[in-house]
């Protein structure tokens, strides 16, 4: 949906007057060039070589004959620490996906109702959008480890009895200080997304709806929640896709076993035997596709949602 | 109750936003911290004297962080801006299939896709070496770019640039005095978040740069293996200060009435 704040002077009907993302050019191919030669290259490339050595193609053992099959997927899945990833892996996406969207819809729908101080909250929304997530793992880890901050003021106030009283929530095999980390990053994400869509047309339509005197519950339900759904739709695959496969935060405050898929990928990819490469690739390509089905499933079923 | 409800919890995400920093300011300036400790029993500034270091690994992080941040920065919003408008404005051959391409790498891990390339990279000489990592770098920065502007560009008018060409401007001044004005808050944006993805990116920077490429988060999670904490501290305040600057510079326009952010939206 476009807002236009002013129209232009000239219109020309016909020509001039074509509507946005229908005009026909040829010299759109120079446009969308550099994107298709660096995301083909890169990214496409990227993609079906990893696919290619999963199944033993480029071997780097100087090997003679090359074994070409789907080995690696079944050494993948016979793997007890690749099982076990798996596991943590769902756990940990889904959790930080659920919650981070919950918890940034309730307070981007508090901060636009509060009158005091909106700017100021809509500004710390902002705040660790640009923060590294390396340093976000850092202060959880700081925050919440056994001899961490939180743990020293417990401690003080006699409600733990030394470190090793209080619970391990970093480098745990639950998940929880990788699930704090991402909720730490990834509910402000989702708030400014929620925010700006908040701020769109919708307020227009609320204020006519509120004038016209449907309550607030009301418009919740038929004005504000749908017009901002496709805003939490793209935040939810975003955060969604990025807890699935990032590597640093898993790294830094999980546990070596279990440890997330991405970072098992790695620890084979980089092992000292080299028969282990086509099982990481194998795994990367099992993630890819994995986030890609889930996504295309979510997709198909909130569509049916957004049609009633 | 129902007026101690929302400030209470608000009160409590600001909290939580800003106590992990908290942490990390405390331990950048101790000296010396240990645990029943609430607070530092000294403090120093050793921290920042090794980070500003001119021979330490922090301030050489910092520099080719920047060098890497910024090209990446200008490279990825000139690549996907480009691509913006044509998703934004104009319909072509396949025009689904290059949306579908440009969503892609926000969905696959980065992790998953530079594993499978990197033996190309380690072919044609790009393995160890900074272009090969500004190369990495814009897998995951100009589909964010590409998302942004098509989102700016969704907004823009194309008779404004119409009726700069009736008036007899050429190309060019039409491009620096009609459309760039209008596209700035969403080209700074771009930039933001291409720069900020690359500062932060560390596997992309290990696979593709190993030993030879020292970023910044490649110092810092050194240091992570390490026990001195005062460093950590020191490195993550020095990590952050840079997005945060360009943060300042650029957060009127992420939320906003035009705002940018939204092409995100439309993922």
């Amino acid at each position: 949906m476009t807002e236009k704040s002013s129209q232009p002077l000239l219109r020309f009907p016909g020509r001039y007057g074509a509507k946005q993302g229908t005009v026909k050019s040829r010299n759109v191919i120079w446009l969308v060039l550099p994107t298709i030669l660096v995301l083909v290259t890169l990214f496409v490339g990227g993609f079906l070589f990893g696919i290619l050595q999963s199944v033993g193609y480029f071997s780097v053992i100087a090997d003679k004959e090359q074994k070409i099959g789907f080995d690696a997927y079944l050494f993948a899945f016979q793997n007890e620490t690749v099982r076990a990833g798996i596991i943590l892996t769902f756990r940990v996406a889904f959790l930080s996906t659920i919650l981070s969207t919950v918890i940034a819809l309730a307070i981007s729908l508090m901060i636009s109702r509060t009158k005091r101080f909106q700017s100021t909250l809509i500004s710390i929304t902002q705040f660790n959008i640009p923060i590294p997530h390396v340093v976000a793992a850092t202060g959880i880890l700081l925050t919440f480890s056994q001899s961490g901050l939180v743990s020293r003021v417990t401690n003080h106030f006699g409600i733990t009895d030394g470190p090793s009283d209080f619970p391990i929530v970093t480098n745990d095999p639950f998940g929880y200080g990788i699930i704090m980390s991402y909720l730490w990053k990834e509910i402000p994400f989702m708030c400014v997304l929620i925010l700006s869509a908040l701020r769109g047309p919708v307020t227009n339509l609320d204020e006519t709806a509120k004038t016209l005197g449907a309550s607030y519950g009301y418009r919740l339900r038929k004005v504000i929640l749908p017009y901002i759904f496709p805003a939490i739709l793209s935040g939810t695959i975003i955060v969604f896709a990025f807890s699935f496969g990032s590597y640093e935060v898993p790294y830094l405050l999980g546990e070596p076993y279990p440890s997330t898929v991405s970072v098992v990928a790695y620890q084979l990819y980089t092992d000292r035997d080299l028969a282990n490469r086509p099982t990481a690739m194998a795994l990367a390509t099992i993630t890819s596709v994995v986030i890609g089905i889930l996504v295309y499933v979510y997709m198909k079923i909130t569509q049916q949602e957004g049609r009633k | 109750m129902k007026f101690i409800f929302r400030p209470f919890f608000l009160g409590l995400f600001v909290f939580w936003i800003f106590f992990p920093f908290l942490s990390i300011i405390i331990w950048s300036v101790a000296a010396g911290w240990r645990f029943p400790a609430l607070l530092p029993e000294e403090y120093s500034l050793r921290g920042y004297e090794v980070s500003f270091d001119p021979n330490g690994d922090i301030l050489r992080g910092v520099i080719t962080s920047t060098g890497i941040a910024l090209t990446v920065g200008v490279l990825a919003t000139l690549i996907g801006s480009a691509a913006g408008r044509a998703i934004a404005m104009y319909s072509f051959k396949m025009k689904k299939s290059f949306q579908f391409l440009v969503l892609a790498p926000l969905i696959v891990p980065g992790l998953a896709v530079t594993m499978g390339i990197q033996i190309l990279f380690i072919k044609y000489g790009l393995s160890d070496s900074i272009r090969g990592v500004i190369l990495a770098h814009l897998i995951p920065t100009v589909p964010y770019v590409v998302m942004i502007m098509s989102g700016t560009f969704a907004n823009f008018d194309r008779a404004y640039e119409e009726q700069g060409q009736v008036l007899g401007a050429s190309r060019v001044t039409v491009m620096r005095k009609i459309t760039l004005p209008i596209i700035l808050p969403g080209l700074a944006v771009s930039f933001l978040f291409a720069f900020v993805i690359s500062w932060s990116e560390y596997i992309l920077t290990l696979l593709v740069g190993g030993a030879a490429v020292k970023t910044l988060p490649m110092v810092l999670f050194a240091f992570l293996r390490g026990s001195d904490l005062t460093l950590v501290g020191a490195a993550s305040i020095v990590f952050m200060i840079p997005p945060l600057i360009l943060l300042r510079f650029t957060s009127k326009h992420l939320v906003g009435r035009s705002s940018s952010v939204t092409g995100l939206g439309s993922v």
